[in-house]
């Protein structure tokens, strides 16, 4: 039984490493979504930008507010990586794939980005184009935080079960 | 256990209060999709949008729907014991409004990407404090779900020790 207990109190330590990466995680998902924002309202492609891909990097780091937000969708879509070594470590693989898939869909938003700058370079100019890649870029920004949403509940219930499951099953075993 | 918040709601209560989250998920996902179309293909170019545009209605017949629902789970987390509930929703609803405000100013202003700073400024406003509130009644809702998943662990194993 007291090993039952020791094994108890580590997932619930873990579990509780796990919930401190994801208040990261969500904190970031929102900086990324008021940077995006502020983007989407006050960035314009500067007409220097060449549509090949060193420029379009290199546009990354030459506005400052481009900068912001990618380094925050960065940021937040790493966090899963803790998370998942984490879940794995307690056997929650539910919240693993959630995670995996999560940080997939946001891979695409990844590219979708770049892809807007291109479209939007003055040699391009497809502003259709351009309208797609942001819609792509802003859906799979949602599934991943869904797909992050989701992992949450299950973490409450393992959590849940740690805490209030097995200690009354070892007070009735006891009885 | 003194720690949890499981208020005097019951199971039932419970139960029904989160399938309200649920659908104000759906609401706050219609909301956010039928945003970010105005956002990408009414108001990117030089167009704008009024008041009475079909597309505006439905953002906004959804944006009171998701306040009505934010509003009743606040109500509940204030009335059945469940502070930290009532609180996110609070500030979830506290958003709602000032994103409201945000939404108006946009509208008002002229509508579109080249009305002016004070257009962008309340559509910024709108769209990062829709956001917060999302996370906000997220929270409330998690909280309901540790509510239920305590209450359903409890019950049992006390009818069975009397």
């Amino acid at each position: 039984m007291t090993n039952t207990s020791s094994e108890n109190e580590k997932t619930s330590k873990t579990l509780h490493r796990i919930f401190l990466f994801l208040y990261l995680q969500f904190a970031f998902y929102w900086a990324t979504i008021a940077a995006g924002m502020y983007d989407n309202y006050y960035y314009a492609v500067p007409s220097t930008v060449q549509a090949n891909f060193s420029n379009i990097f290199l546009q990354f780091f030459a506005a400052p507010d481009v900068f912001v937000h990618v380094a925050f969708a960065v940021l937040s879509t790493s966090m899963s990586i803790p998370v998942i070594v984490y879940a794995r470590r307690v056997g929650l693989s539910k919240v693993v794939l959630l995670h995996v898939g999560a940080m997939s869909s946001r891979l695409v938003g990844f590219v979708a980005g770049p892809l807007f700058i291109y479209f939007s370079t003055s040699s391009i100019n497809n502003a259709m184009s351009a309208s797609l890649s942001t819609f792509i870029m802003a859906s799979v920004f949602l599934v991943a935080v869904i797909l992050t949403f989701l992992s949450r509940i299950f973490i409450v219930r393992e959590d849940v079960r740690i805490k209030f499951a097995a200690p009354m099953q070892q007070s009735l075993v006891g009885r | 256990m003194e720690r949890e918040e499981i208020g005097n709601l019951g199971l039932r209560g419970l139960s029904l209060t989160l399938r309200l989250c649920y659908a104000n998920f759906l609401v706050y996902l219609l909301l956010y999709v039928t945003g970010m179309y105005i956002n990408i293909y009414v108001t990117s170019g030089v167009n704008t949008i009024g008041i009475s545009d079909i597309t505006n209605i439905v953002h906004m017949v959804l944006a009171i729907v998701n306040f009505a629902f934010t509003f009743v789970i606040m109500v509940v987390g204030f009335l059945y014991a469940m502070r930290k509930v009532a609180l996110f929703s609070l500030g979830a609803v506290a958003s709602l409004v000032i994103a409201t405000v945000g939404g108006m100013l946009f509208l008002s202003t002229g509508g579109g990407r080249q009305s002016g700073d004070i257009t962008l400024l309340g559509g910024w406003v709108m769209s990062f404090l829709f956001m917060l509130a999302l996370f906000l009644s997220y929270y409330a809702t998690l909280k309901i779900v540790r509510a239920i998943r305590i209450t359903e662990l409890v019950k049992p194993t006390e009818q069975r020790m009397t």
